[in-house]
């Protein structure tokens, strides 16, 4: 009778951590879901700018440094590749910590290499013409920025008490982030 | 100790990624008046998408749907930013 509810108790609890699971996965997605739409509005919008003001664009580019941004590029490239080393199924949560701690210090270096580069376009944006494209440009790479910075923040904390779920979530999210900056990238400074 | 396969494939796919990193650096900086360049410039960037997604997101043995809407997303943003610049010429 005992080895009986015994088991019947594993099979409930087993099903409670199975639901769990599926609903932090699912809220998970709607947060991924949420920071792409609004990434995808707001690049949409600078393209549409672009179409709009086409040669004050074509001008206020000229001041952009896409060296620092490609440089900016490898470094999340790194973070993320960290990232995906912590999140490895056979990766204790204990031996995650480096690779965390390497991907949150990847992250804090592209917020640095990216101030350096602001104080190098700041002094562009004088000219009425060139607000229109540094403004909508402080915007979308700001907000990118201030999601590196709180990312980077989030995955020091993960890897001072590192567990599995916590791993799997932020790493997704950041990985988002890694996602949303490869496609900013040319759109804003390329093509 | 050997490497487990999944640290050794993130490995590939992390060298992958920067290569593709630095070719779309170099067209887009020695090659930029050739025409298309523009067009690989955003197709290396959607491969780059589509690997992080597949391995960094290890995607590969998940539902398609998932990765599928990743993809779109990525793609949409970036035929947007090819078409844009193949009417922005009209518009100057």
């Amino acid at each position: 009778m005992g080895a009986r509810y015994s088991i019947c108790m594993s099979l409930i609890d087993d099903t409670l951590r199975e639901a769990e699971k599926e609903e932090g996965e699912l809220l998970l997605w709607i947060l991924v879901w949420s920071e792409l739409a609004i990434f995808g509005a707001l690049l949409t919008g600078f393209m549409v700018m672009s179409l709009l003001r086409p040669e004050a664009f074509a001008a206020a580019r000229q001041h952009l440094s896409s060296g620092f941004a490609a440089l900016n590029t490898v470094i999340l490239l790194s973070s993320g590749w960290q990232a995906a080393l912590a999140a490895r199924r056979r990766t204790t949560p204990l031996l995650a910590r480096r690779p965390l701690i390497c991907a949150a210090l990847l992250g804090v270096a592209f917020v640095g290499v990216k101030i350096v580069e602001y104080s190098g376009e700041i002094g562009f944006t004088g000219t009425e013409v060139a607000l229109a494209l540094f403004e909508l440009y402080f915007l979308i790479t700001g907000f990118h920025l201030l999601h590196v910075l709180f990312g980077a923040f989030i995955l020091l904390l993960i890897a001072w008490r590192p567990s599995q779920d916590n791993i799997h979530l932020m790493t997704t999210l950041w990985h988002a982030i890694d996602l949303i900056w490869l496609v900013m990238f040319p759109i804003i400074y390329l093509a | 100790m050997n490497p487990t396969p999944r640290r050794e494939m993130l490995f590939r796919t992390f060298f992958a990624l920067i290569a593709l990193a630095i070719c779309g650096a170099a067209v887009a900086t020695f090659a930029a008046n050739i025409p298309g360049a523009i067009a690989s410039v955003l197709v290396l960037a959607f491969l780059k998408a589509r690997l992080l997604v597949l391995d960094f997101m290890a995607m590969r043995d998940r539902p398609g749907v998932l990765s599928f809407t990743l993809f779109l997303w990525a793609g949409l943003l970036l035929t947007m930013a090819l078409a844009r610049s193949l009417i922005l010429p009209a518009f100057t």
